[in-house]
């Protein structure tokens, strides 16, 4: 593994590792769980255990969320509930008395309630100590791991996002409204808008404004998306080969009905009416229902 | 037109049928003539000459149209054909299937047919639409939608944006539902909204916080952004700010100065994890918080846990009271605040083999250090937000004006402690150790 690489990791690791890390005195995350008498019951199963204290609000919450939790992973990991006290309590799982507090004690508990997630070979996973609302997420993907399920991470915008602006000359230009759509398109790239689909709009714009030139200039800067509109503004430019080439790319990446029609102008300008009638007949096929 | 010219026949067709009535009428007109239609157009000249006329009208085939001729006096009279909007259905075939599909009808097609918006003769616009300002057609029978000194940009001229006025399947006429139809433009918000926690009115209908129109606010809000517009929903966090004796400031930068209003990664919308939002204005904590040994509550970046982010009765927000004083002698509720996640019984109890790993064999130390007249508070030794040494034990305590080093070594069965110029005092949870 690269620096890069290991960096990269521990930068993943890290919130795990710190929410979870030195919550217990007496064992560490990783580490085998002390036993108690109902923990041999789930021998070879992953367990969450919520020891909470009775009418404490925080208990109250914590309970909430386990009750919750239960209900999502009944039957794949198994529940259990400790106390100090010793007043019934209502829960959809095994509720235990700590009696003198030795479960506490075994693991070194600092507050409550706090939340303990043993993998199958009960060995300490994560813990979460007391409650925050941010407790049900972090322990959902904690008996997620334990299970051996893949935990959904939040994908950040991978590229930049595009603008406002682009957006409402998309619409203007569905609606014919292209000196409209080439004024937003200018905004957007002014106010910074870097992504392919602000070069796209502002290059068809100027291509249905007849203005070719700067079209295709800006639909070079477009990348494949602008393949085809390229295409259009190559055969209105009277460059054929062109247009040609850069269709054939387009086809070559996936059916295309624009495609295929736009192959056949450029065979039908050179002459080629066969070809033509045969590209139209394809593009035609190709917008039939299915 | 070269290029429309050459698509397969039924798609030529339709592009032809929708050419400019100019062009139509300089192909056809003479052919109508020849074919003995009546010559409207020489006394109704206009009819014809618009920049986009009617292919009808600009043939001079009237009486498509118009039929049942009266004369009398100077004007001679008509009438439809046919009822609208079956006239113009007559020949818009496609439109048929259209308006009988939408689940939402434009009452004026209904009340006053196709001739409400389109004049059918002809216009300068595409469509004959009556008026180049498309608002002013829209706004003949709906208030106008401009009034507000933030006015949407689609909506300038160009409500077909977002309504379509042949009826549609959404509500109020909606090209598409929201929020799809705001998120076509709106592609920022959109990457908020798929965040891990997204506000759930954002998800289901931006107009409950914005007007799609025009506002008086900025962004379009319905009420003041900074803290109005929430508090609509967010009662009880309004009641809670308006009752704080001591209230937190940043509240007065409104609520989007901490919480993101579409979605965000962090719970509660938060802009950013709690320790670096907070910390970027309560600058004397940045360093606490990155100490090596955190309160449990800082170590997962959740202020909260002590305290209350919109204001509360205690001093420094805090959830609980928390006494100030450095001695006192302990009593039940007075340190609520810590023992509200902490057990109390770690200040209860004497002996102890379970509740704490600060004892001397089984002498429970905390008891020891909050149980006499001069009872040592919770932060007289721990520092609260976090620390250099173990237990997040304070570097310095005060002693009158001064501050007085502490030391705090952990050992694996236990530490010690030297606290200014005092002898070390150590402990032992297996063998106790014999301090003098």
């Amino acid at each position: 593994m690269t620096w890069r690489g290991a960096a990269l990791l521990l930068l993943v690791l890290a919130p795990a590792a710190r929410a979870s890390a030195g919550h217990l005195r007496n064992v560490e995350v990783g580490q085998p769980a002390p036993a108690f008498p109902a923990l041999a019951k789930s021998a070879g199963r992953p367990v969450l255990i919520l020891y909470l204290r009775e009418g404490q609000p925080l208990s109250v919450k914590a309970l909430e969320a386990a009750t919750r939790l239960h209900a999502r992973h009944k039957g794949a990991v198994d529940f259990v509930l400790l106390k100090k006290g010793q007043e019934p309590i209502a829960a959809p799982f095994p509720v235990v008395f700590d009696e003198g507090e030795r479960v506490y004690g075994s693991y070194g508990l600092t507050v409550l309630p706090t939340t303990i997630v043993l993998d199958k070979a009960h060995r300490v996973a994560d813990v979460y100590p007391a409650f925050s609302r941010e407790m049900e997420d972090y322990v959902e993907d904690a008996l997620r791991r334990a299970r051996g399920l893949k935990v959904a991470e939040e994908k950040e915008p991978s590229a930049a996002v595009a603008s406002r602006e682009t957006g409402l000359a998309r619409k203007l230009l569905e609606h014919g409204r292209h000196a409209e759509a080439l004024a937003e398109a200018d905004k957007a790239l002014k106010a910074g808008d870097k992504t392919p689909e602000a070069r796209l709009a502002r290059g068809e714009a100027l291509l249905r404004l007849s203005r070719t030139d700067e079209a295709a200039k800006e639909l070079e800067a477009a990348g494949p998306a602008g393949r085809l509109l390229l295409a259009e503004t190559r055969l209105k430019q009277g460059r054929g080969a062109e247009a040609e080439a850069l269709l054939r790319q387009a086809l070559a990446a996936g059916p295309s009905a624009r495609a295929r029609y736009l192959l056949g102008r450029v065979h039908e300008d050179a002459g080629r009416v066969k070809e033509a009638a045969a590209e139209y007949r394809a593009a035609t096929e190709l917008l039939l229902p299915k | 037109m070269d290029g429309a010219l050459r698509l397969p026949y039924k798609v030529n067709m339709h592009i032809f049928s929708i050419l400019s009535g100019f062009s139509l009428a300089f192909l056809l007109l003479p052919l109508a003539q020849a074919a003995g239609a009546p010559d409207c157009v020489s006394c109704h000249p206009a009819y014809a000459a618009r920049k986009k006329s009617h292919g009808p009208a600009a043939v001079g085939t009237c009486a498509v149209c118009h039929v049942g001729e009266k004369k009398g006096g100077k004007h001679h009279t008509f009438t439809l054909s046919k009822e609208q909007p079956e006239l113009c259905l007559s020949c818009h075939e496609d439109f048929r299937a259209k308006l009988a599909a939408v689940k939402v009808p434009h009452a004026a097609i209904d009340s006053g047919g196709c001739t409400s918006c389109h004049d059918p003769h002809g216009s300068t616009e595409r469509f004959f639409i009556k008026d180049p300002q498309l608002d002013k057609v829209c706004s003949a029978c709906h208030d106008a939608k401009t009034k507000g000194a933030v006015v949407h940009s689609p909506v300038k001229n160009s409500c077909v944006l977002c309504h379509d006025p042949h009826g549609g399947q959404a509500p109020k006429l909606l090209t598409t539902a929201a929020p799809k139809l705001c998120l076509d433009c709106h592609k920022d918000v959109e990457a908020d909204l798929a965040r891990k926690h997204a506000h759930a009115p954002a998800k289901g209908n931006c107009a409950l916080c914005h007007d799609a129109h025009s506002s008086a606010k900025p962004k379009l809000l319905r009420h003041d952004g900074g803290r109005a517009l929430c508090v609509t929903c967010h009662k009880k966090i309004d009641e809670l700010a308006k009752a704080a004796k001591r209230p937190h400031k940043a509240l007065d930068k409104g609520c989007p100065a901490c919480h993101a209003p579409h979605g965000s990664s962090q719970p509660a919308l938060l802009n950013a994890s709690m320790a670096d939002l907070c910390t970027g204005c309560h600058k004397a904590q940045k360093a606490e918080v990155k100490s090596p040994f955190l309160h449990g509550p800082v170590r997962l970046a959740q202020c909260q846990g002590c305290h209350e982010p919109h204001g509360g009765p205690n001093p420094l927000i805090l959830k609980t009271y928390f006494p100030e004083p450095f001695y006192n002698q302990y009593k039940d509720g007075l340190y609520a605040l810590c023992f509200n996640c902490h057990e109390k019984d770690i200040a209860k109890q004497a002996k102890t083999t379970t509740l704490t790993g600060f004892r001397n064999g089984d002498q429970n130390l905390h008891f020891v250090h909050v149980n006499s007249k001069k009872g040592r508070s919770c932060k007289a030794c721990h520092a609260v937000h976090g620390g250099k040494q173990q237990k997040h034990v304070r570097e310095e305590v005060p002693f009158g004006s001064w501050m007085l080093p502490i030391k705090y070594v952990k050992t694996p069965n236990g530490g010690n402690c030297t606290v200014g110029c005092h002898t070390k005092f150590g402990y032992d949870r297996v063998i106790a150790v014999l301090n003098k």
